[in-house]
C-alpha cells in the first residue's frame, strides 16, 4: 500500500495508516513525507512502514511492534516512548533520539543530534556516526552503541545502562564513568552489530555505566560494586 | 521542550526574483510554530544608492496622523532631503509609510532614528538599504499585507513567533535592527537569560533599545562585536559564549547571514548548502523545497554564509 503524504495533513495520514493495519496490511509505503512531524504515531502492528524521504519531529513515536525505515534524516525526538519494534533512519537524526524508549532497536546510520537516549528505560540504540551533547541524559536502562565520538557530558545522570562507544569522549556528565568492555559485552556488540549491517570489529569499544546504580531521588545511592 | 518560535535564514550568490517567494514558503511550513506574529528581513530587492529608506507606523487619525507626518518631515529634512514618501499599509487607526530620504551619512542614521522615535504616535520599523516587514498573526497575513512573495533579492531572514517573553504586537515582532551597524538584523527562537546585564553594558556603549524583548540585546550584541572590527564568525563564537540561556538564532548583514546555536544544544537549527544557495532553517520541513544536502547544527556551533 502507498500513502502520498504531499497534500495530506498528519493526522489523515496517521488514520490512513491505522486503518490499513487494522485491515492486516503488511507493508505500506509513505511517499514524498516532506519531513512532516508526528508521522506514524501511536502505530501499534506488526507492519513495515517505508518512508521515502525525512520525517520530522516525534515520527515514530508510541509505536509498538512497527518496523519503520526512513530513508533520508529524522527531526527531534525518533521513537519517543516506543514500547517495541525497530526504526532505521538512513540519514542523520536530530536531538533526543529514543527519549523514553522503553524496548526495541533504534538504528541512525549517520549522526545523531543532542541528547541521544534520553531517560530511555530499556531497548537498543545504535547511532552508526557521532553522537552529540549529552548523549544517555538521565539514561535508566537499555543500551547504546555509538560508532563515532561522544560530545560533552555523555552518560550525564546516567542511572543504568551502558553506552558503548568506539570513538572518543569529549567529556563525562556526573555519575558517569568509562569501563573497559568484558567478553559478555564483546559478544553481544558483534551480535548486534553483525544484525544491523555494520563491522562487527568490537576490540576498540569501551563503555560508559553508572558510577552509582540504583539512583532513587531522596535517598543515598548504593555503590555499585 | 522543543521550544517555539521559528527561523529560517537564505542566502543566493546571485540575485533571484523568486527569493520573496521561497522566504515566505519556507516560513509557511513552519507556521505550526506560532501564530503571534511572523517578520522578514529582505536585503538586495531594493536597490538604493545615497539613499536610506524610513519605514515608520504612525498611529492615530486624518488630523493627528497628519500632524505626525509634519514632525517626521521636520527632522528628516534637518539630516537630509526626502525623495519620496509611500504608505505602504493605510488602515484606519495608523499608516506604514516609507520616507526615502537622501543626503545622510550612516552616522547619523541612529540619532534620526531615535528623533523620529521619540515623537508621539509614531515608530520606527526599520532604517537602511533593505526592507523589513512584520506583524501580528499569521506569515501568509504579512505577505497579504507587503506581497513579501513577490519581491526579489538576494538573502533574507525570517521568524514565526510563539511569544513568551515579551508583548504581542508589531514592535516586538522580530526582526530587530541595531541603528550602530548598517542593516544588521536577527530573528531568533528561544530566551537570553542573561538579558539585563547584556543590555546593561550595551546601554552603556550607546546602544538603544527600542523594546523589552530579550531578541533586541543579541542585534545589539553583534552590531556591537562588528564595529568593534570582528568578523560574523567571531561575533557569532562570541555571542555563543557570553549569552545564557537556550537560544539559536539568524544574524543578517548587507552580504551575510550567520546562525549561532546554545551550547546546550536547547533550540534546534539546521543547515542546507549547495553551489550558490544556502539556507538555515528550525526544521527540515522549511528546507524541502529547496533540495539541498541537509545537516543539524551542534550545540554551541555557528556558521557564516557570505555572498
Amino acid at each position: 500500500m502507498e500513502i502520498d503524504c504531499r497534500d495530506l495533513r498528519v493526522r489523515e495520514i496517521n488514520r490512513m495508516i491505522k486503518e490499513a493495519v487494522k485491515d492486516g496490511e503488511s507493508k505500506i509505503v509513505l511517499k514524498n513525507p516532506g519531513a512532516k512531524h508526528y508521522l506514524a504515531a501511536g502505530v501499534v502492528g506488526n507492519v513495515e512502514i517505508h518512508v521515502e524521504g525525512s520525517v520530522g519531529y516525534f515520527a515514530g513515536t508510541m509505536v509498538h511492534g512497527v518496523r519503520m525505515i526512513v530513508e533520508r534524516n529524522a527531526g527531534w525526538f525518533l521513537a519517543d516512548n516506543m514500547t517495541d519494534g525497530y526504526i532505521e533512519v538512513e540519514g542523520t537524526a536530530g536531538d533526543g533520539v529514543g527519549q523514553g524508549i522503553y524496548g526495541g532497536t533504534i538504528v541512525v546510520r549517520g549522526n545523531a543530534g543532542a541528547r541521544t537516549g534520553e531517560i530511555m528505560k530499556n531497548g537498543t540504540i545504535i547511532v552508526g556516526g557521532n553522537s552529540d551533547f549529552m548523549t544517555g541524559l538521565y539514561m535508566m536502562g537499555g543500551r547504546m552503541v555509538v560508532l563515532g565520538n561522544l560530545r560533552g557530558m555523555a552518560g550525564e545522570s546516567i542511572v543504568r545502562g551502558a553506552i558503548y562507544f568506539k570513538g572518543d569522549v569529549d567529556s563525562l556528565g556526573k555519575n558517569a564513568k568509562v569501563a573497559e568492555i568484558n567478553e559478555e559485552d564483546e559478544e553481544w556488540l558483534k551480535e548486534i552489530l553483525e544484525e544491523h549491517g555494520f563491522p562487527s570489529q568490537t576490540q576498540k569499544f569501551r563503555k560508559i555505566v553508572p558510577i552509582k546504580k540504583r539512583f532513587v531521588y531522596g535517598s543515598a545511592p548504593s555503590e555499585e560494586g | 521542550m522543543i521550544g517555539m518560535c521559528g527561523i529560517v535564514g537564505i542566502l543566493s550568490k546571485n540575485r533571484r526574483d523568486n527569493l520573496g517567494s521561497l522566504v515566505i514558503e519556507m516560513m509557511s511550513r513552519l507556521q505550526h510554530r506560532g501564530r503571534d506574529g511572523a517578520g522578514v528581513s529582505l536585503y538586495g530587492g531594493i536597490q538604493l544608492d545615497d539613499e536610506y529608506l524610513i519605514r515608520l507606523e504612525i498611529q492615530g487619525e486624518n488630523e493627528k496622523r497628519n500632524e505626525s507626518i509634519d514632525a517626521v518631515e521636520e527632522i528628516l529634512n534637518h539630516y537630509g532631503g526626502i525623495k519620496s514618501i509611500l504608505n505602504i499599509v493605510e488602515d484606519s487607526e495608523y499608516y506604514i509609510t516609507d520616507f526615502l530620504v537622501e543626503g545622510v551619512e550612516f552616522s547619523r542614521i541612529k540619532k534620526l532614528a531615535l528623533e523620529v522615535q521619540e515623537l508621539e504616535n509614531v515608530a520606527v520599523l526599520s532604517a537602511g538599504k533593505f526592507e523589513m516587514f512584520k506583524d501580528v498573526g499569521t506569515i501568509k497575513k504579512v505577505d497579504e499585507i507587503y506581497g513579501v512573495s513577490k519581491k526579489g533579492g538576494t538573502h533574507a531572514i525570517g521568524h514565526i513567533r510563539f511569544s513568551t517573553e515579551s508583548g504581542v504586537d508589531r514592535y516586538h515582532a522580530h526582526p530587530f535592527q541595531s541603528f550602530l551597524y548598517p542593516d544588521i538584523t536577527v530573528v531568533h527562537n528561544g530566551q537570553i537569560t542573561n538579558y539585563w546585564k547584556t543590555r546593561e553594558k550595551l546601554e552603556a556603549k550607546g546602544h538603544y533599545f527600542t523594546t523589552d524583548n530579550d531578541t533586541e540585546c543579541i542585534v545589539h550584541y553583534i552590531a556591537d562585536k562588528l564595529i568593534d572590527g570582528f568578523s560574523l564568525e567571531e561575533a557569532l563564537e562570541s555571542a555563543v559564549k557570553d549569552l545564557d540561556g537556550p537560544f539559536a538564532f539568524i544574524i543578517a548583514t548587507p552580504n551575510e547571514i550567520g546562525i549561532a546555536k546554545d551550547k546546550l544544544g536547547l533550540r534546534p537549527a539546521m543547515v542546507a548548502e549547495g553551489d550558490d544557495l544556502f539556507a538555515i532553517s528550525s526544521e527540515e520541513v522549511a528546507l524541502e523545497p529547496l533540495s539541498l544536502e541537509t545537516e543539524y547544527l551542534a550545540p554551541g556551533d555557528y556558521r557564516v554564509y557570505r555572498m
